[in-house]
């Protein structure tokens, strides 16, 4: 399975730099069946999909594959952007065709390797739940049939693992929210939904990097800023990071939030 | 005080250049120009290299004072600009004095066009671009659109790009030399300008006359989970661009369409051009400002080749989508490249050209 190394400093702090620090290192192995599908995404961008794989195990071989091209790109590629079970590639068609570059992908996935390591990182997120800045862990709870309380302790009980950013800059889909908590997204999306707020929406729970519109059930916030032009690489999770919510109480929030500032 | 004043900020004024490329991972998508090629058209014909941020203008346009003499080029969707209620025309260099205001009017056809001045407009780049990027609150101006009262920079001129113009304002008539001498208070436009011979589909009708924009697609994955109704229907019928649509997605009402089954999709890539098509039926094709992951299944991509063409449909515009292979597209979007450099080549030799004259 997995083998983790982490490095906690002596005094826990959450600090965006603190957090970045700490890393794992797993192990995925290739799956025996593993079918790649690749198909054209427009005429100048291609589409390598991961077929028939439950969601954590796809996510874990889009990061392979996606190590592996990255460290060695094709000079015809513009960029590549990894997805729950996908990864798409840009490419110049003023130099390859769509036919080479599928063949050249198709030459590579031959020679992936049977098991590869991969560096993450484990973020450990504080959160404020309920009351003002998560309105909606009410309504989870009583959706779920359980108290506040247990919703809490579910939700930040569990270990996430980044299955992609997308949606708004810096959006973590996180993968591994326990069915219990499952719940649909609210029928109408507010129109603004703050910065730092913790979502549930279906099988997936999330954090909003920045105020957008958004549609999912808001169980509480985080002072951590995940999403930030100043720095580099700009986001703070990457696809295939863990994330652990800690509860925090509404003072630390502020505490967190002006030390922030 | 120097730069550009807003006085009336238009529809939907924002700046824009290429976009922020690489950055599709941390979920931004790469944004830019709506019409990538009238963009890079009116940066050319001030000197500029091509990717200067230029001013991209919304259905209607703004009203601006020049607070400093400059170059400028515009391109796109004729919303029928003037100075001094003389029209100023389109694809030339047009030299236009400090004080002069330029009045743009609603769109007559199209939908979008671009105003590029000499040096471009100085704005901070952030996350490698330049461009008003909404969902991140992105650049200089937050990322909105210009409101009244802001005032533009407009970056000092590179050396190159002022040798070509001090050798187009050797060739300008005889009145601009002496009428710069005295500050004149009009505009003078070089007499020559390109006329787009390549697949400038700009709809050439207002809005509410019926003429239809042809615009091509290659299938995208969902295409043959259409039932077979729909499948005619995406290639038939006329769809129209309904108002809602913005720098986001193009979105299109026709006889709506369906799949022979529920379609069930984890969120994937999408790119700029991918045809999406939600439960309502009626399906969104992405523009530059899209997400970068959707969960809606791709029944389409628009090829490359009339993103620009598709940018400037307005709303009430008539559009058919025809269907070609990924090599035609491909050879289709090769053909128009080699074409649009040619007419940067023009443009750069018209310069020397100009210039060579004189002595």
């Amino acid at each position: 399975m997995r083998s983790y190394t982490i490095f906690l400093p002596a005094k826990f702090r959450f600090g965006y730099n603190e957090i970045r620090n700490i890393s794992e290192i797993w192990v995925n192995k290739l799956a025996e069946q593993m079918e790649w599908k690749i198909e054209p995404l427009g005429d100048r961008a291609i589409l390598i999909r991961v077929e028939r794989m439950p969601e954590p195990s796809a996510v874990a071989h889009v990061r392979m594959l996606y190590d592996q091209l990255q460290t060695d790109p094709e000079a015809e590629w513009l960029e590549l952007v990894p997805a729950l079970a996908a990864i798409a590639i840009y490419y110049d068609p003023l130099v390859v065709s769509y036919a080479e570059c599928r063949d050249k992908l198709y030459a590579r996935l031959q020679k992936l390797p049977q098991a590869a390591a991969i560096r993450g990182a484990i973020r450990r997120i504080p959160v404020c739940y309920g009351g003002n800045y998560g309105p909606d862990l009410d309504h989870v709870a009583e959706q779920a049939q359980l108290s506040a309380e247990e919703v809490v302790r579910i939700h930040s009980d569990t270990e996430y693992r980044v299955g992609m950013i997308g949606f708004v800059p810096g959006f973590p889909y996180l993968m591994g929210l326990p069915q219990a908590l499952a719940i649909p997204r609210r029928d109408v999306p507010r129109l603004s939904v703050p910065a730092g707020s913790v979502g549930i929406g279906g099988n997936h729970t999330g954090i909003y990097p920045n105020s957008v519109p958004g549609g999912w059930q808001i169980v509480g916030r985080t002072p951590v800023r995940l999403f930030r032009t100043e720095e580099e690489p700009p986001c703070l999770l990457m696809p295939g990071d863990l994330v652990k919510f800690v509860p925090i109480r509404c003072e630390e929030f502020v505490r967190m939030e002006r030390e922030a500032q | 005080m120097s730069g550009m004043y807003v006085s009336k900020p238009g529809l939907w004024t924002t700046v824009q250049d290429k976009g922020r490329w690489g950055l599709q991972k941390y979920g931004i998508s790469p944004g830019g120009a709506a019409d990538i090629r009238s963009f890079q058209l009116a940066n050319w014909l001030v000197g500029n290299e091509g990717s200067e941020p230029a001013l991209e203008l919304t259905l209607r346009g703004p009203q601006l004072v020049f607070q400093q003499d400059v170059w400028i080029a515009i391109s796109g969707a004729d919303m029928m600009p003037t100075i001094d209620g003389k029209p100023v025309p389109y694809y030339c260099p047009v030299f236009v004095p400090g004080g002069a205001e330029l009045i743009f009017g609603p769109a007559r056809s199209g939908c979008r066009t671009y105003l590029a001045v000499a040096g471009g407009f100085a704005v901070p780049r952030v996350l490698g671009g330049h461009g008003a990027y909404p969902a991140a609150g992105l650049t200089g101006l937050a990322g909105r659109a210009v409101i009244a009262g802001d005032t533009l920079t407009i970056a000092a001129l590179p050396n190159r790009s002022s040798a070509m113009l001090r050798s187009l304002a050797v060739q300008m008539p005889s009145q601009l030399q002496t009428e710069v001498e005295t500050e004149p208070k009009t505009f003078v436009a070089a007499k020559w300008s390109v006329r787009p011979s390549i697949r400038f589909d700009i709809p050439i009708k207002s809005p509410t006359d019926e003429c239809e924009l042809v615009i091509r697609i290659v299938s995208g994955n969902a295409f043959d989970h259409l039932t077979a109704e729909s499948q005619s229907r995406l290639l038939e019928q006329h769809f129209r661009v309904l108002p809602q649509s913005n720098r986001m997605g193009c979105r299109l009402q026709g006889l709506s369409l369906a799949f022979k089954e529920p379609q069930e999709q984890v969120s994937e890539p999408v790119a700029v051009g991918t045809i999406q098509l939600p439960r309502s039926g009626d399906p969104i094709a992405l523009l530059a400002d899209r997400q970068t992951t959707g969960g809606y299944p791709c029944i389409a991509h628009i090829i490359s080749a009339d993103l620009p063409s598709l940018a400037q449909a307005a709303p009430g515009n008539r559009i058919r989508f025809k269907k070609v292979s990924i090599e035609v597209a491909q050879q289709i979007y090769r053909d128009q490249q080699k074409e649009l450099h040619q007419m940067e080549r023009f443009i750069r030799l018209k310069y020397e050209i100009d210039s060579s004259d004189k002595h």
